[in-house]
């Protein structure tokens, strides 16, 4: 399958502190890669630069044929609506706007909101109880749902999530890593950071950063073929 | 998707969001109540400033060239030419009749009054004549509401005015009986008040018109009239037939009938002349200029003022969205991650700027309305003109204080990175 992400010589400086340094990495369409590592080992900032977020000190990142260096803020901006899906460990949800209405935000953003499909949205995702409630009203698990629902609803190439469970309670953890299951079956790419080993594990592959740099890669699933 | 991210940012933060209507409010009610004020202000300022004394002079058409001293047209007797004091009334009958608010005849003599010359003044003190509209009340007293009066402006028969300096010099007081003498005939009359303007009125006697005119000889006789009249600065029209000899020959038939009917002062006094045509009526020009340069720097004083109350109210505007932008960064961080640029981030603060802007635009409107009719009724004495063109006006400017107001936070919500907002 064809590479949709191919990150090169990425490298991270934050004063003397190397973020990242030297990252080399390729992922394939349809792949689901796993980001580990330890606290600080720059996992955050890696994919903080892929989404468009971070600018890197130099390397180049190429997701789909686009090279992400030298773009300018608005051409991010549309990258990111338009080829990425987000998902935070914060949730990251407006306060006042109900489950459909934070879907549609980013709907809005991209082209036009949409509540029938913001709904169908939320009901992939099992929510299609909950469309009409407030963050606040909702569990930590639901929150995260509606925020991959926000996240596909642009059919994004590939969904990055960093942390996604990471506040989330072992049965609410299940359920957003059926629904990555469920993703990555249709053939979403994914690309998810965690210390959590059995969140990294059910990715095709894990990449373990450590001090900025690319360990060991192994492919938990092929291995246990 | 817009209009709900913003009715929600304004309600949810309702207190400050009235705090900046209501500077809104404060700085588009002094604006449009200045703006309704200075609308109707030629009017009502044309009113108050011929309190400062008349601005046109009717006098008889001669051939030379008329000198005035001391207000008093001089030349050999023989050549004096005179005005009829009936023939006054057709100051009333004119196009913009309505327009002549007030005027007072004139009929210069001399007189002895304890063995000193003076001048004698005929003229009418309160005077009303009769129009097609009713009795019209006249005199110097309407034209000259300055003049300072100790004692009483005459009435009845036999009854003057004297100016302060000769009274003073002559050692006269108010109630005081004397005697004018003007060649053989002689009269005696009672002082009714003594007369302070300052100027050349300080040393003449001013008598009743019918009673100036029976001493002098010369019954039913005025030598110049003073006309007071609301006038209409010139504009491009205006000046352009005050360069020709006869506007109706120079200005195309409707530019004429646009001046003729348009009461500007040369135009009133083209009229007065129709109306008298052995008369010659002129500009006070001083008169006319120092009102236009008066408007003109009360025009400047509104102007900065409302600049100012504008300015403020900005900065009220500016306060409230500011912390506005402070209390959403988060969001505006989510937003611009999610993909939105600063124009999706920069409408929803414009227009919650506008929303606040029409808001305080239109409650601005209602509350100036009040305030110009209490500037009316205060400052000018009259009643406010409603200009309803002034609504929309209002709310255009209140938008525009509450855009501008806005600059600024905008400028800082679209700095705003993502990366930042969503960490803190
Ligand atoms: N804005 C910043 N300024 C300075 N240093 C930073 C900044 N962001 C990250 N760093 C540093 O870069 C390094 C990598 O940080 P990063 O957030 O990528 O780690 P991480 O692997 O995501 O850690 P965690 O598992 O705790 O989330 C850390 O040493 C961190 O202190
Ligand atoms: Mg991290």
């Amino acid at each position: 399958m064809k590479e949709i992400m191919k990150i090169s010589g990425l490298s991270k400086a934050y004063g003397q502190v190397n973020a990242l340094d030297h990252v080399d990495l390729a992922v394939r369409e349809g792949e689901w890669v796993s980001i580990m590592g330890p606290s600080g080992s720059g996992k955050s900032t890696l994919l903080n630069i892929v989404c468009g977020l971070d600018s890197p000190t130099a390397g180049s990142v190429l997701i789909d044929g686009l090279e992400l260096a030298g773009l300018s803020a608005s051409d991010l901006a549309r990258y990111r609506r338009e080829m990425v899906g987000l998902i935070f460990q914060q949730f990251h949800l407006v306060p006042y706007l109900n489950a459909t209405e934070n879907v549609m935000l980013a709907q809005y953003f991209h082209s036009m909101a949409d509540e029938e499909s913001a709904r169908i949205a939320l009901e992939r995702v099992g929510l299609g109880h909950r469309l009409d409630h407030l963050p606040a009203h909702l569990s930590g698990g639901e929150q995260q749902r509606v925020c991959i629902a926000r996240a596909l609803i642009n059919e994004p190439r590939v969904l990055l999530a960093d942390e996604p469970t990471g506040n989330l309670d072992e049965k609410n953890e299940e359920a957003v890593m059926g629904l990555f299951e469920e993703l990555n079956r249709q053939g979403m790419t994914l690309v998810v950071v965690t210390h959590d080993a059995s969140v990294g594990e059910a990715g095709d592959r894990i990449v373990n950063l450590e001090h900025g740099r690319v360990l060991v890669k192994t492919a938990p699933k092929l291995q246990t073929a | 998707m817009l209009l709900h991210l913003v009715k929600d940012s304004l309600v949810r933060r309702r207190r400050r969001v009235m705090l900046a209507v209501l500077s809104l409010l404060v700085g588009t009610a002094l604006i449009s109540s200045l703006l309704t004020v200075s609308l109707d202000i030629e009017d009502k300022m044309g009113k108050e400033m011929r309190s400062f004394g008349a601005n046109i002079l009717l006098a008889p058409r001669s051939e030379s060239v008329p000198v005035e001293i001391a207000g008093m047209p001089v030349g050999e007797i023989g050549d004096k030419s005179f005005l009829n004091a009936t023939d006054l009334g057709r100051l009333k009958a004119i196009f913009w009749k309505n327009n002549i608010t007030g005027f007072a005849p004139y009929l210069y003599g001399s007189a002895t009054l304890k063995g000193e010359q003076v001048v004698l003044v005929g003229t009418w003190f309160e005077h009303e004549i009769s129009t097609e509209k009713g009795p019209f009340a006249t005199g110097i007293k309407k034209i000259s509401p300055w003049w300072q009066i100790q004692g009483e402006w005459p009435s009845g028969e036999g009854r003057l005015l004297i100016g302060r300096e000769l009274a003073d010099r002559l050692g006269i007081t108010a109630g005081d009986p004397l005697k004018l003498e003007v060649g053989q005939s002689s009269r005696d009359f009672r002082v009714a008040g003594i007369v302070s303007t300052g100027s050349f009125e300080d040393n003449q006697i001013f008598v009743d018109l019918p009673e100036a005119q029976e001493l002098l000889g010369l019954p039913g006789k005025v030598e110049k009239v003073q006309v007071s009249a609301l006038t209409k600065p010139p504009d491009e029209l205006a000046r352009r037939a005050q360069l020709m000899e006869d506007p109706k020959e120079g200005l195309s038939p409707a530019d004429y009938e646009k001046w003729y009917c348009s009461p500007y002062i040369d135009a009133i006094t083209y009229q007065i002349e129709e109306a008298f045509p052995d008369g010659q009526a002129k500009p006070v020009r001083q008169v006319a200029e120092a009102e236009g340069a008066f408007l003109g720097k009360l025009k400047l004083l509104f102007a900065l003022i409302a600049g100012m109350a504008a300015v403020t109210s900005a900065i009220g505007v500016t306060a409230t969205m500011s912390a506005t932008v402070m209390e959403r960064r988060g969001e505006i961080g989510l937003m611009k991650a999610l993909g939105a640029e600063n124009i999706h981030i920069a409408g929803q603060f414009l227009l919650e700027a506008a929303a606040i802007g029409i808001i305080g635009g239109a409650a601005g409107y209602g509350a100036g309305i009040g305030l110009a009719a209490l500037i009316s009724r205060q400052v000018f004495d009259s009643s406010a003109a409603f200009s309803l063109p002034v609504l929309p006006l209002a709310i255009v400017i209140s938008m525009a204080i509450a855009l501008l107001g806005s600059a600024l936070p905008v400028r800082r919500a679209s700095r705003i990175q993502p990366i930042q907002a969503l960490k803190g």
